[in-house]
């Protein structure tokens, strides 16, 4: 036994009290793991240490062989950024399939240590038509453009005090997008792990992503506060539509039913907010929160298309998509009918409380819009719902 | 340095997603967040316009057009179903 496996056996014993951070496996599972893997990390090690020994040097690393060495990247005018980098065959070569499973970059010389390299068994998503999208990278130098900050770049002391059922309808709305929010941001953080490191410009995204849905997140939980109010009810059914999205089997699907559907929804929303808003800060949290909100839609909208476009059998593609699309539609009908979401919009658009069925008429616009909307966006990837959407293209309210 | 006119435009119907921003050359830098505009839409300015096409491709709403091929396009359907909702909100106020 080698003094390498003496150090590895003297270990000190996993805790098995509970007491340690609760993962996916145990500390003792995660030890014997890594014992099994032995023979391949430990010969490396062992390596590592004989020539350090010998006080030899390597140097292999500095082998140009495989290498992209030579090719420069320059930057355009607005900097240096990922389109410029992909201009060269090199860098933004994007393989349809990856074999590659673990963290060496792409484009970095990785051949010919394929068989050294260990496999993340998590990194699942290997296809670029799950997660790509012709304006991935442009909405990846937007997003990164466009952050803002919550705490400061809305002018909290100057909301103004409105009537209480504005200012309840303002909570409850307010309520509601947070819920929202907590799913959009948590939705690609499901998906990001698993998707495999050559698409890269893909998991950078999402990662904006969720920086922004963290940030609406915050921005509506402050807005239910900063008035006096409080944050009001949870939409039991709006819940069941994020819980949908959340255990989307593909990401592709998710991505439909989060990016196209839901945040297209809730993008409307936004983009009627200088209607819903009573105050000039209400207006501000929706302009800023609508601009992020786009980004969203516009990636769901080009990687359905992405997908569309690439499967190897469109008509089982297409097929698949449709069956998800029946049932998500459903699950989308059962949220937005709910009245925790469409009562304080109706209040809020009718001005108050006493004028709500002057409001579900102002309800009754932003419906069309939203379905239509979302029928335009389906066609623009190409994915042609308009006789099969299951949502009604009118408001279904008895006037 | 005025490059252009160009030929290409931003209907009504931008969503305001930013990709065709950053897909114009920066050089050209053609394209504009509307100063003001609730909906957060983006035109281009034509002087400035090469015609490259390079935004085109990534809109996903399909709003920016080439007037050469398709003449003046105001843009239709659900992006600008809003008008309704526009003009109800003008009524009630």
């Amino acid at each position: 036994m080698t003094a390498i496996e003496n150090n590895i056996d003297s270990l000190p014993a996993p805790p098995l009290d509970g007491s340690a951070i609760p993962i996916a496996v145990s500390t003792e599972e995660y030890v014997d793991r890594y014992r099994k893997f032995y023979d391949q990390w430990g010969e490396l090690l062992q390596t590592n240490l004989d020539r350090l020994d010998r006080g030899s040097y390597h140097l292999g690393w500095m082998d140009k062989e495989g290498s992209n060495w030579g090719t420069q990247v320059k930057p355009s005018s607005r900097g240096l950024t990922y389109s410029d980098m992909n201009r060269s065959k090199a860098y933004g070569t994007i393989p349809e399939k990856t074999e590659f499973r673990n963290f060496a970059p792409r484009g970095s010389v990785r051949d010919r240590y394929a068989d050294q390299l260990p496999t993340i068994e998590e990194y699942d998503v290997v296809e670029k038509m799950h997660v790509w999208a012709d304006n991935l990278e442009t909405l990846y130098e937007e997003a990164k453009v466009r952050q803002w900050n919550s705490t400061t770049d809305i002018p909290w002391t100057e909301l103004e005090p409105v009537s209480e059922d504005l200012e309840m309808a303002a909570c409850q709305l307010s309520t509601f997008l947070t819920e929202v929010e907590f799913v959009a941001g948590d939705f690609p953080a499901r998906w990001i792990y698993r998707i495999a490191p050559d698409y890269f410009e893909a998991k950078n995204f999402l990662v904006t992503q969720m920086m922004d849905e963290a940030r609406h997140m915050e921005v509506f939980r402050k807005r239910a506060l900063a008035g006096g109010g409080a944050l009001l009810h949870p939409s039991p059914a709006f819940e069941w539509a994020l819980k949908a999205i959340l255990e989307s089997p593909t990401h592709t699907q998710g991505t439909f039913l989060l990016n196209v559907l839901g945040e297209g929804l809730v993008l409307t929303i936004f983009r009627a907010g200088e209607f819903l808003s009573k105050t000039h800060v209400d207006k501000e949290i929706f302009r800023l929160c609508m601009q992020d909100e786009a980004r969203h839609v516009s990636y769901g909208t080009l990687e359905l298309k992405s997908f569309l476009d690439a499967a190897p059998n469109q008509e089982a593609a297409l097929a698949d998509m449709h069956a998800f699309a029946d049932i998500g539609e459903q699950v989308i009908l059962t949220a937005i009918t709910d009245p925790y979401v469409l009562e304080p919009l109706a209040v809020l658009m009718g001005d108050g409380i006493d004028d709500i069925d002057d409001g579900m008429e102002g309800v009754s616009f932003l419906w069309a819009t939203i379905v239509e909307e979302y029928l335009q966006r389906c066609d623009r990837a190409g994915f042609d719902r308009r006789e099969k959407c299951t949502i009604p293209a009118e408001f279904p309210w008895a006037v | 340095m005025a490059r252009g006119p160009g030929h290409f435009y931003i209907d009504a119907t931008c969503i305001g997603c930013g990709a065709c921003e950053h897909a114009c050359p920066g050089k050209v830098d053609a394209i504009y967040k509307v100063d003001g505009d609730f909906l957060g839409r983006f035109a281009i300015t034509l002087d400035d316009c090469i015609d490259c096409n390079l935004c085109i491709p990534t809109c996903p709403v399909a709003c920016i057009h080439d007037a050469r091929k398709e003449g003046i396009v105001e843009g239709s359907g659900g992006y600008t179903q809003i008008k309704e909702l526009q003009a109800w909100a003008a009524k009630q106020s």
